[in-house]
């Protein structure tokens, strides 16, 4: 048991190290644009998997992620607020609208928590489009978004200016969220959103308050959804309604599903591995680019139901002898 | 005879136009087995959602322990003490049978959801103690060398003592039993009822619905008997059973 540990934490080790000096071997700005977008996908795609832990889906979370980006885009460019603090507002802000929409919602259950959810969905971004557009821009939306900097008088300072360096931000803010997730997996607090998506009369039936730990779930994922929000909008420096609708949750499901449904690593893996695929090597393919994409996203669910996670599971029988140690 | 501990005074569902429990009074006394029966349709599963909190009563009163539980949410009830299990089984499939039996325990357990967050030092000692527990409630229903498999992967028979287990480690004060023998072998009806005992003697109340006639003779202190949503008579089995409107509601009629 010791030593399992011992070898997990070097494999994260090891993973950290690599992650940590992909720089020193390229320099291409374009690189480091994609595995920014990567890593703030990994996070909306770990914060939706706490909802899908508890049993549903949340059709609005890019809604979340958009009022995560336009709080902090808000408090930074019109109340001049640091990003340092515009961020983890915005992740509050987040949270707190999921709590009130929660409150509301979550006493429905399938498929009209999903209606709800589109409602809401559709509601931010009619919001964001057509009222007060002097503060939130309109359909356009908001441009000219700074990026961060950090600043000790006399003794450091960092701007965050290059791919390069908003990469490492993004790193370490991936490394939250991802410890931040496994805790919680591993916690009690883990352990009753899975038997709340598993059997909610049987949670009830045992006095635990299933509408509770919904809430707080959802404002769980929510809080990360903001975090998201806001490094999306101070990486891409530009936000519009249109990047919060509906449709930008469709993909990150596929990244939750393709990765493995309710584990921690599953949307991490799931997210790199579909978006390296889209961006490094779908490219030379032009016009069948989305039909590969959809093709290989297909073969997988079929012979993965489990998601990309359960890879060394459902090779080890072909390796015979292998299978016998994997089951034990 | 104790006290009362658990009444419903005129009880009644009505779901439109069907009466499915109309105006039923019982009592139930500390440390009883009561049997509910009746035959398929005549209300027994409505009362028991009814007194955990899943429906609530169309008309009329459920008193636990001197207090009004009626209108309360299914799961303060069960943190009062009344805690129900299942007709169709009803466990978290994809754990593991500890894991079901800690759940079930989680809420009187005292482990908070900050400490297990950080994995502070008297959350893990409050865990581990409920570890233990779960493993005393395990060993109790006959389930110990079972604790490490998913709850889905068990015989029908096991699943059926699991849930029992899971209701007995969320400590209540009564136990309502929804068909617990449904669809056991003669072996593992026999255990089962065994172990309803000795949950009795342990000072426990027992409600219990069955349709197993040998069994309910067999351990119920007293029997009521429902039919179309009323009650039809009550008292001990052996009179209950030669009272010609019970047969009749369970057998029909003989033209």
């Amino acid at each position: 048991m010791n030593k399992r540990w011992i070898v997990v934490w070097i494999g994260y080790g090891v993973l950290l190290g690599l992650l940590l000096t992909i720089p020193l071997f390229t320099d291409e700005a374009y690189v480091f644009h994609i595995l920014c977008l990567i890593g703030i996908n990994i996070i909306f795609a770990c914060s939706l998997n706490t909802i899908l832990n508890i049993g549903e889906l949340n059709l609005a979370h890019a809604a979340f992620m958009g009022i995560g980006a336009y709080a902090s885009t808000l408090l930074v460019m019109r109340f001049s607020f640091s990003f340092w603090l515009a961020m983890p507002l915005a992740m509050i802000a987040a949270a707190i609208i999921s709590l009130a929409i929660g409150f509301l919602t979550l006493r429905f259950k399938g498929a009209y928590f999903l209606l709800f959810t589109f409602l809401f969905a559709e509601l931010v971004r009619i919001l964001l489009s057509n009222f007060w557009i002097g503060l939130f821009g309109g359909i356009p939306g908001l441009t000219n978004i700074p990026r961060p900097s950090i600043q000790i008088p006399w003794l450091f300072h960092m701007e965050f200016n290059s791919n390069k360096d908003f990469y490492y931000l993004i790193l370490v803010m991936v490394v939250i969220t991802v410890f931040v997730m496994r805790r919680m997996d591993q916690s009690r607090l883990g352990m009753v959103f899975r038997a709340i998506s598993q059997s909610e009369t049987l949670t009830e039936s045992i006095g635990i308050s299933s509408m509770k730990f919904k809430i707080l779930g959802c404002a769980i994922g929510c809080l990360f959804a903001g975090l998201a929000g806001s490094l999306y909008a101070h990486f891409v420096r530009i936000i519009t309604p249109a990047d919060f609708s509906i449709h930008a949750v469709l993909t990150p499901i596929a990244y939750v599903v393709v990765g493995g449904m309710g584990s921690v690593f599953g949307p991490v893996i799931g997210t790199s591995f579909l978006m390296i695929l889209s961006h490094f090597f779908l490219r030379e393919f032009g016009l069948y680019e989305l039909l590969l994409y959809g093709v290989i996203i297909v073969l997988i669910i079929r012979f993965m139901p489990e998601g990309l996670i359960s890879l060394p599971r459902v090779i080890a029988p072909w390796f015979g002898k292998l299978s016998t140690r994997e089951r034990e | 005879m104790g006290m009362i501990l658990l009444e419903v005074k005129n009880l009644t569902k009505q779901f439109g136009g069907l009466l499915a429990v109309n105006q039923l009074d019982f009592s139930i006394n500390q440390g009883e087995i009561i049997g509910l029966i009746g035959p398929n349709g005549a209300g027994k599963t409505t009362v028991f959602n009814m007194i955990t909190g899943t429906f609530r009563p169309t008309r009329g009163e459920v008193i636990f322990m001197g207090e009004e539980v009626g209108r309360l949410k299914p799961n303060r009830i069960a943190q009062l003490g009344v805690v129900r299990s299942f007709q169709l089984t009803n466990l978290f499939g994809e754990m593991t049978v500890i894991q079901n039996v800690i759940l079930g325990s989680h809420q009187k357990s005292g482990v908070g959801l900050w400490g297990s967050l950080w994995n502070t030092k008297s959350t893990r000692r409050k865990e581990i103690e409920s570890e233990r527990e779960a493993i005393r409630t395990l060993e109790f229903m006959g389930l110990a060398e079972h604790q490490k498999m998913l709850a889905k992967n068990l015989t029908h028979g096991q699943q059926r003592r699991l849930e029992v287990a899971v209701v007995l480690a969320a400590r209540p004060e009564v136990l309502l039993l929804d068909e617990p023998l449904q669809g056991m072998n003669h072996e593992e009806v026999r255990d089962m009822l065994n172990r309803i005992a000795e949950i009795r003697r342990e000072g426990k109340t027992i409600l219990l619905v069955e349709h197993n006639m040998r069994a309910v003779t067999s351990i119920c202190d007293r029997v009521i008997v429902l039919n179309f949503g009323q009650k039809i008579d009550e008292g001990s089995p052996q009179k209950v059973m030669q009272n010609p409107e019970v047969i009749e509601a369970y057998l029909g009629v003989e033209e």
